[in-house]
C-alpha cells in the first residue's frame, strides 16, 4: 500500500496523526478501533478507521454498523471539549444502516437482546463479538482490497439461523453471499462450520 | 478584576520559606502521549502503566527515561487501570471494565474484552466511571457518576436496557442503570451492586486490610467531599442512585433518607480539603514515604494532596484529615475552572471564605488535577494529573520523601475527653503546654438535598493539657465534646525540639461518634445555632480573621508585618505588601476606615496589593478591617477575641 497518503491528511488530532503515530508503532494497514461519542449513535459507540481513506461508525446499542465514509475521523472535537461531544466524520458518507436491531437470531420478527462482548483485532480485520439472544455472534470488518469498499462477514454456531434487515442503500452497491433472501430485503443465514456470511459495500462513486 | 487578584499572589510566595521533606518530580512524557492521566498504576514486576483522557495505555519500565510503549488505544475516557500483568491490564472505561490482552506476545493489546457492562451511559457527561482495585476476594471494585441532581427520583425508566430514543438527552435524570453506586465485577464478570447514594466517587480504594473506601464529591446532598467506607448494602446520602435498590418502594423524604442514610468516615471540608478528591491510596511502603506508613493519601482537582488518619471508634472508621500538600493557588484554580456556581455549591459566596487559616505550603511545583496516584515499588508517589479541559495541569509527577522528618500531626485521635495529638517528632515542651498553641472549633454539614455550608460554628475549649513524657504527643480535654460535628485544629507557630514550624499546622477531626459510642442525636437538617443576623452591620473580627488567612495572609504574613522580597545586585527589593503593625503618621492603621476600606476594595492602583471588591463581600471586607485593627491595631486584643 502506498504511503503518499499520510501527506495528505491533516496533521493534530484529526486521525491521520493517530494513524501516524502509528505508523512508527504498528503495522499501518490494520484497522483502528476508537470507543468514543459517535454523532447520530448511540452512547459509546465505536468510530473504527479500517484504512488510509475508509472509516464507520459501529454502534452496539442500535445493532450495527450505523455509516461508512470515504474519508477519516476527527476525534479533536471529543478530546478537546468539557462536555462531551461527539466525534467528526469527515469525508463522503456512501452507507447508512438506523434501523434498530436488524440482526435476528432464529426468529426474523423478534428484536433480540443484544449483549456486547469487546472486539479483537485480527491482520487486516477488527473483529466484533457480541451475543444476540445468548447466542455468541463474531463479525469481522475489514477494508476490501482497492481499499474504498468494506467488507463484512458474520459468523453464527452451527444451526443457528441469524436474519438480517438490509435497508436500500442509494450511495452503496451492497452484494451478500452465503445468505438466501427470504423476503425483499430480509437475508438468511444458517449458521455452518466453515461458513460465513458476508455482506460487501462499495461507494457508486468509485465504481 | 478577579484575575488579577489571582495572579498577583504569586508573586509573593517566594518569601514564605519552604520545607523539603518532600520533592516533586516531573516524570517527562513522550510526545506523542496525551498527558492527560487518569489513571497510573504498577504491574506486580515494577512496571510504570498510565491510561489518559484520549483512551490510550502506556507502559514504561523506567519512569524517567522511558522507552514508552502504547499498550492499547481507543478506550473510551478511561479512569481507572490496574495491571494485573503485564499481558493483562484492566481499565474501567466509560461503558464498560474492560480486559486488555496481548495474545500474539507483540507488547500490544489485540483483545478488548468486555468484563461486565450491567450498569449503562447515556450522553450525560457526568456519567463516569471510575476506580479500579480489588477487593479483597481478588474481585474488581469500581463506582459510577450520577447525572441526576435533587428532587423527585425518577422512575420513567426503571431495571429496563437503555432505549434509544432517550440517551440523547443530557438526560438528568438519567436512565443509565446503577449510576451512583458503588459496585464490584467478579472475574469472569459477574456484577454485584454495593452501596448507593454517591454523586460522583471519582476515587476508589481498597484498604490493605481489604475494607472498601471511596472518595465522594460535595454538591447535591453531598454538603462536602467525604471518604466514605464503603459497606454492602448501605446508602451514602445522594437519593437519586435509590431506585436501583430492590427494596426501593417510591418516593422518599429527606426523613427517610436521614433514618437511611450512613455518614462518612471522614469529611474534607470543602474549600481547605479541596474541591474534588480523586483516589484514595494507602502508604503500604513501610515507611519508605515518611512517618506516615498505613495511612491513606488523597490527591484532589486543586494543587492538593491530603492525608487521612483512620481509626475504628465504636466499630466504624471515623478520623482526621490535614493538608499534605497544599498550594496557595488551589483556591485560584477551583475558581477559574469551577466557576462562582460551582465554588458555590453549598456554601454560596461565602464558600470562598472556607479557603481559609493556615497559609498554604506555597511555591510548590504540585499541579492541579491530582485525580489519580499509586505508590511505586521504591516508596515514591506517583500523582497523574487531568483537569480534563477544565484547567490547566496535565502529566506525572512523582512525590519523593527527601528522607528528612517533616514536622507535622502524624495522628489525631479521639480520647474519652478530647483528642490526642501525636508529632512526627518531639515538640517544644513549653509549647505544648501552652492553650495558646491551639485553636479549636467545631461545625456541622447538614444533610439538605441543595448541600449545606458550615452551621452550628463554634469555638471549643481546652480545658487540660497533658503532654506526654516524650513531647511527642499531647492529650487535649475538650469541654462538652460532641458528636456529629467536625473539630477543626490549628496550631499557632508550634515548632519540634529541631525549630521546625509544623509544615501543615491544621486538622479536621470528623467526630461521629464518641468512644463510648455516642452519636448526634439532634437535627441533622437544621442548625442548632442560629446565625446571627449581620444586618445590624457589626463588623465580625474572627470571620474576618479567617478571611485574613485566606487571602491576605499571603503577602502581608501572619504577623502583619508584610515585607518585602530582598533584591539582588541587579534588581530592587519588591515591596510584598504593607507593615500593620508600624504605628508612625501615614502609617497603614492610622488611617481612617473609610480609606483603608477603599483600599482593601478597589486595590492600591500601581502597587501590588489586588482589588477584593469582587471577591469578598462589603461586610466581609468590614470584617477584614475589623481582624487588622483588632489583632494589629494600637490595642493588640487578638487572643482576647480569639478566646
Ligand atoms: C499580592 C500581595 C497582597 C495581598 C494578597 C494583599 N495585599 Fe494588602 N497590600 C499589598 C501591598 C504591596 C500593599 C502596599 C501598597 C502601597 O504601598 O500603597 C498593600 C496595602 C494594603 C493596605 C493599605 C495600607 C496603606 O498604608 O494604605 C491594606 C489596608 C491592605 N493592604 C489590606 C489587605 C487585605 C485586607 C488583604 C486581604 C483581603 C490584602 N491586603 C491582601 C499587597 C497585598
Amino acid at each position: 500500500m502506498s504511503r503518499a497518503w499520510t501527506h495528505a491528511v491533516p496533521w493534530l488530532p484529526i486521525l491521520g496523526m493517530q494513524w501516524l503515530t502509528c505508523l512508527c508503532m504498528t503495522n499501518a494497514a490494520e484497522p483502528q478501533v476508537f470507543r468514543t461519542f459517535m454523532p447520530e449513535a448511540g452512547p459509546s459507540a465505536f468510530g473504527v478507521v479500517l484504512g488510509p481513506d475508509l472509516a464507520l461508525c459501529y454502534d452496539d446499542l442500535r445493532g450495527g454498523v450505523n455509516q461508512v465514509w470515504l474519508g477519516s475521523l476527527d476525534l479533536t472535537p471529543t478530546f478537546q471539549a468539557k462536555i462531551n461531544q461527539p466525534a467528526t466524520i469527515k469525508g463522503t458518507v456512501f452507507y447508512k444502516e438506523g434501523k434498530v436491531q436488524p440482526l435476528r437470531v432464529n426468529d426474523a420478527t423478534k428484536a433480540p437482546e443484544r449483549r456486547f462482548k469487546g472486539y479483537r483485532y485480527d491482520k487486516n480485520a477488527v473483529i466484533f463479538h457480541y451475543t444476540l439472544d445468548g447466542v455468541a455472534i463474531r463479525e469481522t470488518l475489514r477494508a476490501s482490497d482497492e481499499g474504498h469498499g468494506m467488507m463484512r462477514s458474520w459468523s453464527v454456531p452451527e444451526g443457528v439461523a441469524l436474519f438480517f434487515h438490509a435497508e436500500t442503500q442509494p450511495d452503496a452497491h451492497v452484494t451478500f453471499d452465503g445468505g438466501e433472501e427470504i423476503a425483499p430485503g430480509v437475508w438468511r443465514h444458517v449458521g455452518q462450520s466453515g461458513k460465513s456470511f458476508m455482506m460487501v459495500i462499495k461507494p457508486r462513486s468509485k465504481s | 478584576m478577579r484575575k488579577t487578584a489571582i495572579t498577583l499572589i504569586p508573586l509573593a510566595l517566594a518569601s514564605l520559606a519552604l520545607a523539603n521533606t518532600y520533592e516533586i518530580e516531573e516524570i517527562p512524557l513522550p510526545k506523542e502521549m496525551s498527558p492527560e492521566l487518569s489513571g497510573v498504576a504498577f504491574t506486580p514486576s515494577g512496571k510504570l502503566v498510565v491510561v489518559n483522557r484520549h483512551g490510550e495505555v502506556w507502559i514504561t519500565a523506567d519512569a524517567k527515561s522511558g522507552p514508552w510503549r502504547r499498550f492499547a488505544f481507543g478506550l473510551h475516557e478511561p479512569l481507572g487501570v490496574l495491571a494485573l500483568s503485564e499481558e493483562e491490564i484492566l481499565v474501567t472505561q466509560r461503558p464498560e471494565l474492560t480486559r486488555l490482552r496481548d495474545t500474539n506476545g507483540d507488547g500490544r493489546a489485540d483483545h478488548y474484552e468486555t468484563v461486565n457492562d450491567d450498569w449503562c451511559v447515556t450522553d450525560n457527561w457526568h456519567e463516569f466511571t471510575f476506580g479500579l482495585r480489588l477487593d479483597r476476594d481478588g474481585e474488581f471494585i469500581l463506582s459510577t457518576g450520577l447525572p441526576d441532581v435533587a428532587g423527585e427520583i425518577n422512575t420513567r425508566f426503571p431495571r429496563v436496557p437503555l432505549h434509544m430514543e432517550k440517551v440523547h438527552q443530557e438526560a438528568k435524570p438519567s436512565p443509565g442503570r446503577y449510576e451512583g453506586w458503588v459496585m464490584k465485577v467478579s472475574r469472569d464478570g459477574r456484577m454485584t451492586p454495593l452501596a448507593s447514594g454517591f454523586r460522583a466517587a471519582a476515587g476508589v480504594g481498597v484498604s490493605p486490610d481489604g475494607d472498601i473506601f471511596v472518595t465522594d464529591q460535595q454538591g447535591d446532598y453531598i454538603a462536602t467531599s467525604t471518604l466514605v467506607h464503603v459497606r454492602p448494602g448501605r446508602f451514602y446520602g445522594h437519593a437519586a442512585s435509590l431506585k436501583w435498590r430492590d427494596d426501593y418502594r417510591g418516593p422518599v423524604d429527606l426523613e427517610m433518607l436521614t433514618q437511611l442514610r450512613t455518614p462518612e468516615a471522614v469529611a474534607l471540608p470543602h474549600g481547605t480539603m479541596g474541591g474534588s478528591p480523586g483516589e484514595p491510596v494507602w502508604d503500604t511502603t513501610g515507611g519508605k514515604f515518611g512517618p506516615f506508613a498505613g495511612q491513606v493519601f488523597i490527591g484532589d482537582f486543586t494543587k492538593l494532596i491530603s492525608r487521612v488518619f483512620l481509626e475504628k471508634v465504636a466499630g466504624e472508621y471515623q478520623g482526621a484529615c490535614f493538608p499534605f500538600i497544599r498550594d496557595a493557588v488551589g483556591l485560584a484554580a477551583i475558581q477559574a475552572n469551577s466557576g462562582a456556581d460551582n465554588l458555590t455549591i453549598p456554601a454560596g459566596k461565602d464558600g470562598l471564605k472556607y479557603f481559609r487559616d493556615v497559609p498554604p505550603r506555597t511555591g510548590t511545583p504540585l499541579r492541579p488535577g491530582n485525580m489519580r496516584m499509586a505508590f511505586a515499588p521504591d516508596g515514591s508517589l506517583y500523582v497523574a494529573q487531568t483537569t480534563r479541559g477544565w484547567g490547566q495541569g496535565d502529566g506525572l509527577q512523582r512525590i519523593v520523601w527527601t528522607k528528612k522528618t517533616p514536622v507535622e500531626i502524624a495522628k489525631m485521635e479521639v480520647t474519652r475527653d478530647g483528642f490526642r495529638l501525636t508529632f512526627t517528632t518531639a515538640m517544644e515542651a513549653a509549647q505544648l503546654r501552652d492553650a495558646k498553641t491551639y485553636r479549636l472549633g467545631r461545625f456541622r454539614f447538614l444533610y439538605l438535598p441543595k448541600g449545606s455550608p458550615r452551621v452550628d460554628e463554634t469555638l471549643a475549649e481546652i480545658t487540660g493539657i497533658r503532654v506526654a513524657a516524650d513531647h511527642r504527643s499531647v492529650e487535649l480535654a475538650v469541654r462538652d465534646l460532641q458528636p456529629g460535628h467536625i473539630y477543626e485544629l490549628e496550631l499557632e507557630h508550634l515548632r519540634s525540639v529541631g525549630g521546625g514550624l509544623v509544615e501543615n499546622p491544621q486538622a479536621f477531626y470528623t467526630l461521629t461518634r464518641l468512644l463510648d459510642g455516642r452519636t448526634f442525636t439532634g437535627p441533622m437538617s437544621e442548625p442548632r445555632i442560629i446565625a446571627e443576623q449581620k444586618a445590624n452591620g457589626v463588623p465580625d473580627p474572627e470571620a474576618g480573621r479567617r478571611i485574613y488567612g485566606t487571602f491576605c495572609v499571603i503577602c502581608h504574613q501572619p504577623d502583619g508585618k508584610g515585607g518585602a522580597l530582598p533584591g539582588t545586585a541587579d534588581t530592587p527589593a519588591t515591596l510584598v505588601a504593607a507593615n500593620f503593625t508600624l504605628r508612625d503618621a501615614g502609617s497603614p492603621l492610622s488611617k481612617p476606615d473609610i480609606e483603608l476600606l477603599k483600599i482593601i476594595t478597589d486595590g492600591a492602583p500601581g502597587k501590588p496589593m489586588p482589588p477584593f471588591g469582587s471577591v469578598l463581600k462589603p461586610d466581609e471586607i468590614r470584617d477584614v478591617l475589623a481582624y487588622l485593627r483588632a489583632a494589629f491595631g494600637e490595642t493588640n486584643h487578638s487572643s482576647s477575641i480569639q478566646r
